[in-house]
């Protein structure tokens, strides 16, 4: 048997527009959908494929979770390749199972009768094995209707174009099915004849349930054809090679499209179909071992029939209607940690939006010019001390090698922690990221930072002047990684001193003292050893002397003298309610177990910070202040107002 | 293949579930006080959300702020604790507590853990209902707040909105009176316990409790504690107050800033108004995201800026529709000029089907997470409910009404609330760089000096 099938990339017609979707058929536990296949009629032997390549996903869905926690339910009619039946069968669907959608429906008659009532019902219509744009037409392009199978003009234009060039055809002549298929591949076979400087030498159509095809035939020998394409699908096909054969005739060639190309037709023909030519969107043979494992599958699913291309696109359609956003965030993720575009005119303008990003939040903030300084003079060999936005010079001069070789070594699979919160399955995640992430290739790991900021052997001090209403004050300590066991203790630390207006230092500054219009203080978690620091903006015209003054009292009470009990438990109480705060959102959830996977080593830690955080003790307290919160230890940056 | 991954994400949005409110009850006391109840015991805490309606649209003339002011003196002092008390033990308890003013009604939300239900209302309802407002507090808070002002001063993003709304809706407008040295310096002790017993009356609270809660145990509990709250004068809201708003322009002088912020405003709509379901669609697409017309052009393509967007006011008077954005010094006409463009074509060409389509799928994506998924939020959404007199069609009717915009309303909105003229415009920068570039975009133009004491006003 000889026959070949051309690959043709599937043209999708994606419609995006505004839609008002019907809501039916979706409950809490199922979507029911719906499709009518032809299972009765003259394509009625190539269902069963079709149907349990429908099947076969629909299950796998379900396997998984389904969809937000939805089963996929498929209630199946038959058109029997009627127009009338299938607009009756399109009607129980949506009336009496109130479907969802319409899946799969089959044939270019039966889905040119039947997708206006879907569609005028609200009800979306996936995917119908047909004429697709005669259908999108008739539909009057429905922001329902959603076409997957590749226009059979375009189709059939390429396979006789590829006939015609191959086998030298000469005399072209063309049987076809009345109605949208019969015209939709016309129109293709015509054109590509024309292309070639031909003319169709003889045409003759069939109705849907035509057996007999002698008639048609003969007009194509009488014409002293030398390529008969037929617009068919399943009995037809099989009805015209066995008249071609019948009259003994050899030097004929006969090409098909897609619905006529297909496994069924092979099974039901079998030496009669030898010598046919199909054209069509997938290329057979194809033995990759994903085709075979899904071959296996349903094999093994379906006691053990033989998968065709049919049960193979019908599996895949299938798939492209429950695909969730999910999907689309997987391969998005996916896509631009692989395929970043660097184009020269969207960089120029992102370095302009940086720099203005700079001069919002630095240059024109009080609070981020001085952070930065701060940060500057804490730092002086570890790249802590670079501000992550960029020095004004580096955003005016990196170039596009530099942003490529950044890409490159950060933005890869082994460099990422992903966290998925919410209504999924880890099931259904991990089949996406096998899908989507797993082909993405390693990148060496981004070089270790071995650069070590040396002790601070004594305090530094950072001033700007500018013009101003309000002073601010910073005061960096520096302190370890967020790995480190102190952690814990510099967090509880951080509440005694900052959380709440009862907290020592809101108490003292601004309430007590009225020193300050507020004070808080940044635990930074890092990598690398980082800083912790206190942010205070001293009231109008009060000398920031006095300000840090009343700081450091504070501090030094801390490292001296024991945390009461009371007052450990109520900072406890706050960092534990503060944690349901945070598991309030899935946002918040995600943000934790990354916060805890990427800077506390472990997700696991989150679990146990309950119990962490009650293991601190008085003398934990007074231990970890008096270690890290020492004069040579200090960086005091200070923003002093100037009169204008 | 990226038409088929639109597709399926197209799919999935209209596979999602329309939102609903999750169920509530609503009971009114004699005394005028209303209490909503809405168990959502995801996480064990629970949250007390009490309105009192009135806010700045209270304040009386001249003393603008007061209403803030009160609303922070709340903690500071009762029949029953001092102010360190109740830090003290707000505090101890993990609970949080936060009083506030909006354009009408002062918000106090407090937050506690499950266990500590009872602690938590007596605490927030000792504050709300028996504040004795001692004269050393209100001088602190007063003092903090006329800092806060000045600071707001240092910081152009925060300064504009204020000086803004003082122009846009002018001093006879409640909303067009921003806080100022010279208002606080009025307010007193005697001033407050005076406003506050009149705005603090049964008639004006509406308490709601949401999150994790025993619901018979809450229910007996805040019908006892309310009960006896005097009923007070319901607070009568004016009517029919507009903005000044028309063609004339602010230039905030600021010698040191490196960009310059501007916002040009034109007439809205009120919380309540019809078209507000076509506004939403047509300002997520105009300015209201990061993929939108605003930002597209001033960011993305020509990166004169971090971020330009559009805002809708939605309060009880109607508000304005303002474009928001910033750039340096010496883009300033470019980016005004751009802006000025994009409002132009947005109400001659109108929007696409298309477009239409990508604005209803991303306000109904985005919907449930800002609005829905924490009880605080969803506490939110009873209390705009009550005040504004809407019922829960507010959320489970939403993605119907958003379903019931066509391109051709969505296109009469776009025309009708986008034009480019009569624009009101505020612009802070370094006047002496772009005094001469803005002054031709109003026939007026009127120019105060970041360091002065207010906000133009």
């Amino acid at each position: 048997m000889k026959r070949y099938f051309k690959f043709l990339p599937a043209a999708l017609l994606a419609t995006m527009l505004g839609t008002t979707a019907h809501a039916g058929g979706v409950s809490d536990k199922e979507i029911v959908l719906g499709t009518h296949l032809d299972l009765s009629g003259p394509v009625a032997a190539g269902m069963p494929h079709l149907r349990n390549g429908m099947q076969m996903r629909i299950d796998e869905v379900n396997e998984a979770g389904g969809i937000n926690g939805r089963k996929l339910r498929i209630v199946v009619e038959d058109n029997g390749s009627q127009p009338q039946l299938a607009v009756r069968a399109v009607d129980k669907l949506i009336r009496s199972d109130d479907v969802f959608a319409i899946v799969n429906p089959f044939g270019s008659g039966p889905n040119a009768a039947a997708v206006k009532k879907s569609v005028d019902a609200g009800v979306l219509y996936f995917s119908p094995w047909a004429a697709s744009s005669v259908i999108q037409q008739i539909s009057g392009n429905s922001p329902l209707l959603f076409t997957t199978t590749p226009n059979y003009n375009t189709v059939m234009h390429k396979g006789v174009d590829w006939m015609v060039k191959k086998y030298g055809s000469k005399k072209v002549g063309y049987i076809y099915q009345e109605g949208p298929l019969g015209d939709l591949m016309g129109a293709g076979v015509k054109s590509a004849v024309q292309a070639n400087g031909l003319t169709l030498v003889a045409e003759a159509g069939y109705k849907v349930a035509d057996i007999d095809f002698s008639s048609q035939v003969a007009r194509m020998k009488a014409a002293g054809t030398d390529l008969i394409v037929i617009a068919t699908v399943t009995r037809e096909t099989v009805g015209i090679m066995s008249e071609v054969k019948k009259l003994g005739w050899k030097d004929v060639k006969v090409l098909t499209g897609n619905p006529g190309r297909t496994g069924i037709v092979l099974q039901l023909g079998k030496d009669t179909v030898e010598g046919l030519y199909g054209v069509g969107v997938w290329k057979a043979g194809t033995e990759a071992p994903e085709v075979k494992g899904w071959k296996d599958n349903f094999k093994k699913r379906f006691n053990n029939m033989e998968p065709d291309e049919n049960a193979l696109l019908s599996y895949v359609y299938t798939d492209w209607f429950p695909a969730t956003a999910l999907d689309l965030m997987f391969d998005m993720e996916a896509d631009r940690m692989r395929n970043l575009a660097f184009d020269p005119k969207i960089i120029e303008s992102e370095r302009g939006v940086v720099y203005s990003e700079r001069r919002t939040s630095v240059d024109n903030s009080n609070q981020g010019l001085l952070y930065e300084q701060l940060r500057a003079a804490a730092f002086t060999a570890h790249p802590y001390h670079w501000p992550v936005v960029g020095w004004p010079s580096d955003i005016e001069s990196w170039s596009m090698d530099d942003l490529k070789a950044h890409y490159k070594m950060g933005y890869a699979p082994n460099n990422c922690v992903m966290v998925v919160v919410g209504a999924v399955t880890e099931a259904r995640i991990m089949e996406l990221a096998k899908k989507y992430l797993e082909p993405l290739p390693q990148q060496p790991p981004p070089p270790a930072i071995r650069t070590k900021e040396p002790e601070q052997n004594g305090e530094r001090r950072v001033t700007i002047r500018k013009p101003a209403q309000l002073p601010i004050q910073l005061i960096g300590y520096h302190t370890p990684e967020g790995k480190h066991a102190d952690t814990t203790a510099l967090e509880v630390i951080d509440a005694i001193l900052t959380a709440g207006q009862s907290s020592r230092l809101y108490a003292r500054l601004v309430d007590k003292d009225q020193l300050a219009l507020n004070v808080g203080a940044r635990p930074e978690a890092s990598l690398d050893p980082g800083l912790y620091i206190f942010n205070i903006t001293p009231r109008a015209g009060i000398d920031t002397a006095k300000t840090e003054a009343a700081l450091f009292e504070e501090i030094e009470k801390l490292r001296t003298t024991p945390v009461p009990a009371d007052e450990l438990r109520k900072a406890k109480n706050q960092l534990l309610t503060q944690q349901y705060r945070q598991l309030k959102t899935i946002a918040g959830r995600a943000n934790l177990l990354g916060t805890f996977e990427v800077f506390f080593g472990d997700y696991n830690k989150l679990f146990t910070q309950g119990k962490d955080i009650e293991a601190i003790t008085p003398a934990d307290v007074q231990r970890v202040a008096a270690k890290y919160f020492t004069q040579n230890n200090r960086t005091v940056a200070t923003l002093i107002p100037e009169a204008k | 293949m990226k038409s088929l991954v639109l597709l399926a994400a197209t799919v999935a949005t209209l596979m999602a579930a329309d939102p609903r409110l999750p169920k509530y009850t609503r009971e009114q006391l004699p005394n005028g006080v209303v209490l909503y109840f809405l168990p959502k015991p995801s996480v064990p805490l629970v949250n007390f959300r009490i309105l009192v309606r009135g806010g700045v649209e209270s304040e009386p003339t001249g003393l603008a702020g007061i209403s803030t002011a009160t609303a922070q003196l709340l903690r500071s002092g009762s029949t029953r604790r001092t102010a360190a008390k109740f830090s003290e033990e707000l505090d101890s308890l993990g609970g949080t507590f936060l009083a506030a003013a909006n354009p009408q009604y002062v918000m106090v939300a407090s937050e506690f853990l499950k266990k500590d239900f009872a602690a938590g209302l007596d605490l927030t309802a000792d504050a709300l209902l028996h504040p004795t407002f001692p004269e050393a507090e209100v001088k602190k808070v007063i003092a903090r707040a006329t800092d806060t002002v000045k600071g707001q001063k240092d910081n152009p993003q925060a300064a504009i909105g204020p000086y803004f709304n003082a122009f846009f809706y002018g001093s006879n407008h409640p909303y067009g009176r921003p806080t100022s040295e010279a208002t606080l310096a009025k307010i007193d002790r005697a001033a407050i316990a005076a406003y506050a017993q009149q705005a603090y009356a049964g008639k004006n609270l509406v308490v709601i409790v949401a999150g994790d809660f025993d619901t018979p145990t809450a229910t007996a509990a805040l019908r006892e504690t309310f009960a006896k709250t005097p009923a007070g004068t319901a607070f009568t809201p004016a009517k029919d107050v507009k903005p000044t708003a028309g063609a004339h322009l602010l230039l905030i002088d600021k010698p040191d800033a490196t960009q310059t912020y501007f916002r040009i405003g034109q007439q809205g709509i009120a919380r309540t108004s019809p078209d507000r379901t076509a506004i939403t669609l047509i300002n997520t697409l105009f300015g209201g995201r990061f993929t939108s017309m605003l930002n597209d052009a001033l960011r993305v393509s020509s990166g004169l800026t971090y971020g330009a967007n559009s805002i809708v006011d939605e309060n009880r008077l109607p508000g304005a529709i303002t474009i928001a954005t910033y750039t340096k010094t010496e883009t300033t006409e470019k980016a005004i000029d751009m802006a000025l463009d994009q409002l132009k074509a947005l109400n001659e060409k109108g929007i696409t089907a298309a477009q239409l389509a990508s604005a209803k799928a991303f306000v109904k994506g985005t919907y449930p997470t800002r609005y829905l998924e924490t009880a605080d939020q969803l506490a939110g959404m009873l209390g705009d409910i009550e005040v504004y007199g809407l019922n829960k069609g507010e959320v489970d009717d939403l993605f119907s009404r958003i379903d019931a915009v066509t391109l051709e309303q969505a296109n009469a909105i776009a025309k009708k609330y986008y034009q480019p003229k009569d624009l009101t415009f505020v612009v802070l920068g370094n006047a002496g760089k772009i005094r001469d570039v803005v002054k031709k975009y109003a026939p007026s133009m009127q120019e105060v000096k970041a360091s002065a004491p207010g906000f133009g006003n």
